[in-house]
């Protein structure tokens, strides 16, 4: 689903460069010369038209879930940045107490989080994006839905340093 | 209560909490306890993010890792061989030459290290380099990868900073050629004074097949930063066009590419960027609170009192940013701390573009030095040495790199001559 998020919102940011440099100029100036090309002008032209006037707009809201949803993924694998070099010199039970105590917060937050965009959504998510008839709170709806991902993520990502710290001592 | 907010975050950050998520608990205990409605944090998390702007830093990694799997990086080694192999401490001016062809086409270190340290560091130990040194340079000439456009970091500082991401990118260049100059000519004292090998005698003829096997590759690098830079395309857009001619040329030019290599490094590309832009919504939560408090000027105020001079001030600021750079990650400082210092740049009329400048070659430092060296810990990881043992390398060519900071630091237009 983010692979697929970041490929639509990239391929918006590509044709919009296609449609600007082949279709409005290298096209265009063809079907001046060429009267045969005009229909096939005038159908790409509306077709891309009709995507690109977007380009500016919905990539960025697109971005969003790719953010979001690759948050999911980073924590489900290798992470998120962070300063570990004071936690990793701890011995096993304080290092597992801080784990919990992290787990714990940012599970906290993440519950606020998932109140406060459905909030979000039911206050402003009615409203339509500027260059299409889209309301934004289909965008703003990763939210909620990173906030349980990510609190289900941070429980697992807790249970396996939990098991991993009791194998090592 | 703004410092106290700060003085909170610091303290999550040192129990390891994730960066972007210790920004983002921060904002909301301070907006909580200043009674704000917190409904604000999902907003601003919203929309610090939802920029098309920022699309750019997905579509520069994925090029990077498109790059990177495909037999690019062989063709770029070739032309790099004909091009300095016939100098003494050959394969060591090879690596450095490389990496700044590579830098044209990536816009991360990390990346560029990984890459390099498993191509480099065997081949340079088999001509009698010893492997700490090979890594020491993989490790250095990787940094080019933020100063060379195109670069991540730059898109990030001209995103928070309000700055234009062209006019960064053109300023990297030139201090991103003294750099590479300067670990040339560290390298080959090196190899004057321990005897490393030539790699290959110079050949036209070799030269110009190695240049003709280039060519389409380094189409790319001209294709995104030509295309940025003459006007024709914005950052994202140029990213977009990169992805593209890697794709058309990995893909369909040389079959390096298939459906599932590209699937795994698109994800990895997806969970590389949202390590990125959760710091991003983060700050943007806790940015607009401390923004609020005016706690930048505050800084800016208090760091600019210490002293008048400029020269001093100047320092300051650098010593400040290595600092910041060996503690935390490049995207993080940049996000995070230069909204701060902004002021007190402003305060000095130091030109922003001059200033971003200034900032990712700090940076790029701080990936070489402990305890966080991404870079170099990179390079240790790959090549199983211990940072100890490259660091009796390494810390010649990071003097290499502070020399070019200070050039660049007190002389602007070794930034801005191109602009």
């Amino acid at each position: 689903m983010a692979v697929l998020t970041f490929a639509v919102s990239s391929s918006f940011v590509c044709l919009n460069v296609l449609n600007r440099y082949l279709v409005l100029g290298l096209f265009r100036d063809l079907a001046k010369d060429y009267e045969g090309l005009r229909p096939a002008y005038f159908a790409v032209r509306d077709a891309l038209g009709g995507i690109v006037v977007t380009a500016d707009e919905v990539p960025g809201l697109l971005l969003v879930w790719v953010a979001f949803l690759g948050a999911y993924l980073a924590m489900r694998r290798e992470g998120h940045i962070a300063f570990d070099l004071f936690v990793n010199s701890l011995a096993p039970r304080p290092r597992l107490a801080l784990a919990a105590l992290r787990t714990l917060l940012i599970g906290g937050f993440l519950l606020l989080l998932l109140w406060q965009s459905i909030r979000m959504i039911m206050v402003s998510g009615g409203t339509e994006i500027e260059t299409a008839t889209i309301a934004q709170g289909w965008f703003m709806l990763i939210l909620p839905i990173s906030a349980v991902l990510l609190l289900v993520a941070v429980i697992v990502r807790f249970l396996e340093t939990s098991t991993a710290s009791t194998a090592e001592k | 209560m703004a410092w106290l907010v700060i003085a909170l975050l610091l303290l999550l950050i040192l129990i390891g909490m994730p960066i972007g998520f210790a920004l983002m608990i921060a904002a909301a205990i301070a907006m909580a306890l200043s009674g704000i409605d917190l409904i604000l944090a999902p907003i601003q998390m919203f929309s610090g993010v939802n920029k098309v702007v920022l699309l750019a830093i997905p579509l520069f990694i994925f090029m990077g890792e498109l790059m990177g799997a495909t037999s690019i990086s062989d063709r770029i080694i070739g032309l790099a061989r004909a091009l300095v192999g016939w100098m003494r401490g050959g394969l060591a001016h090879v690596n450095v030459v490389t990496s700044m062809f590579m830098a044209e086409m990536s816009g991360s270190a990390v990346a560029d290290a990984a890459v390099m340290s498993k191509i480099f560091v065997p081949s340079m130990e088999k001509q009698g380099y010893p492997k700490p040194f090979s890594a020491a340079v993989t490790a250095t000439s990787a940094t080019l990868g933020i100063i060379i456009p195109p670069s991540i970091p730059m898109v990030l500082y001209g995103v928070t900073t309000n700055t234009s991401i062209k006019d960064l990118f053109i300023a990297g260049i030139i201090p991103g050629l003294l750099l590479g100059g300067a670990f040339m000519v560290t390298s080959y004292i090196f190899a004057r004074r321990k005897g490393y090998p030539v790699d290959e005698r110079f050949q036209p003829s070799r030269l110009g097949s190695a240049f003709a096997s280039a060519f389409v590759p380094l189409l790319i690098p001209v294709l995104v930063v030509g295309g940025l830079i003459g006007g024709f395309v914005t950052p994202t857009e140029a990213a977009a066009v990169g992805v593209v001619a890697a794709l058309i040329f990995g893909w369909a030019m040389r079959g390096d590419l298939n459906t599932a290599k590209v699937y795994r490094l698109a994800s990895v590309t997806v969970r590389q960027t949202s390590v990125v832009m959760m710091i991003i919504a983060g700050s943007a939560v806790l940015g607009q609170f401390l923004a609020n408090e005016q706690i930048p000027q505050k800084i800016a105020e208090g760091l600019g009192g210490l002293t008048d001079s400029f020269v001093l001030r100047m320092l300051l600021i650098n010593v400040f940013l290595l600092l910041l750079g060996m503690f935390l990650h490049a995207s993080a400082a940049i996000i995070v701390v230069v909204p701060m210092l902004l002021p007190l740049a402003q305060e000095m009329n130091i030109d922003p573009v001059h200033f971003g400048v200034i900032v990712c070659l700090n940076l790029g430092i701080g990936q070489q030095t402990p305890p966080v060296a991404s870079v170099l810990l990179t390079v240790c990881s790959a090549t199983g040495l211990k940072i100890e043992q490259v660091m009796g390398y390494c810390k010649w060519f990071i003097l290499a790199m502070f020399v070019v900071l200070m050039i660049v630091s007190f002389w602007p237009q070794s930034a801005l001559l191109l602009l």
